[in-house]
């Protein structure tokens, strides 16, 4: 796993795959002094699903992180799902619930393109991690 | 309206002989229905026990069977993304040898119940087990749903 981000509270994104229904972003980031990274971001459609690598040794993450998406209203789109996210070597996927969707797909995504903000806190002076997020421009349910 | 009972589970046959050699691995796609790709891994793991496979998927990881043929020790298989989850969820691991393993594949989203995991780009299939066990995985993949729509990808 590479971790790109060298300087204190910066994060990366890159658009690793981009088959129009959705798209893979990955965000390498890096906590400042306080422990905090934030960045903001625009997507449009529905959060899948995030998963979260931390990176190891010097530069792991203190136990019990915390990551939010919050969206322009400032609801995380996480549900609160990325409380006290453990900082061990095995990657954490989270699964957001329905209910706390990104957006309103069908009226504000098309329309107004609101930002979000990622915010990582309470990880420590300077530490690194990698997040996958899954999202999904249209999701029609396999029918389950 | 894509349905996910469409989802054939019709045995695999077992065809080994095509991947050959110890270490090697092979990947068939297949469209058995409208809808629907199998990706199709066989492997032969080299004397360590272990072999891999990159997959290329775009879709929505419905389920999945596992046959093996050989071993003696229990065996697991993993399908990871780009930063190494395992998009199974566990679901194959610890498997007893000889006998086909199938199972769906879905992640819990609170109280509107399950539902199967968006996959994206290229995946490594990791098998490991012992080294007699010669593995064919078949991952059943939904198309993803509607038309392409536009989107501004990321600004900073």
């Amino acid at each position: 796993m590479s971790y790109g981000v060298s300087v204190a509270g910066i994060v990366s994104w890159r658009v690793v795959v981009d088959e129009g229904w959705a798209i893979l972003l990955v965000a390498d980031w890096r906590s400042r002094t306080d422990g905090v990274a934030e960045s903001c971001f625009s997507m449009i459609g529905v959060l899948d699903r995030v998963v979260s690598v931390e990176a190891q040794g010097a530069d792991q993450p203190t136990n019990a992180w915390d990551l939010e998406v919050l969206d322009w209203h400032g609801r995380d789109s996480l549900g609160g799902l990325g409380a006290n996210m453990t900082n061990s070597a095995d990657p954490v996927a989270l699964f957001p619930r329905r209910s706390s969707v990104a957006l309103d797909r069908h009226v504000e995504v098309l329309t107004y393109r609101p930002r979000h903000v990622l915010r990582i806190t309470n990880a420590g002076d300077s530490k690194r991690g990698v997040l996958a997020l899954y999202v999904v421009s249209r999701f029609r349910d396999p029918g389950r | 309206m894509i349905s996910g009972r469409l989802v054939s589970w019709s045995p695999v046959s077992w065809q080994s002989a095509t991947v050959g050699r110890v270490g090697a691995s092979s990947v068939i796609t297949q469209r058995p229905s409208p809808g629907v790709t199998e990706y199709v891994v066989r492997a032969i793991p080299d004397l360590s026990g272990s072999a891999s496979a990159r997959v290329r998927m775009s879709g929505v990881l419905y389920g999945y069977r596992c046959a093996t043929v050989g071993g003696s020790a229990t065996y697991s298989v993993e399908v990871q993304d780009h930063v190494g989850h395992d998009v199974l969820l566990d679901g194959l691991s610890s498997e007893s040898p000889g006998a086909l393993v199938a199972g769906e594949v879905t992640a819990q989203i609170g109280s509107a119940g399950d539902r199967p995991v968006v996959v994206l780009g290229e995946h490594v299939v990791e098998f490991s087990g012992d080294p007699a066990t010669e593995f064919e995985l078949t991952l059943i993949v939904l198309d993803g749903p509607g038309p392409r729509l536009d989107h501004d990808g990321v600004t900073r």
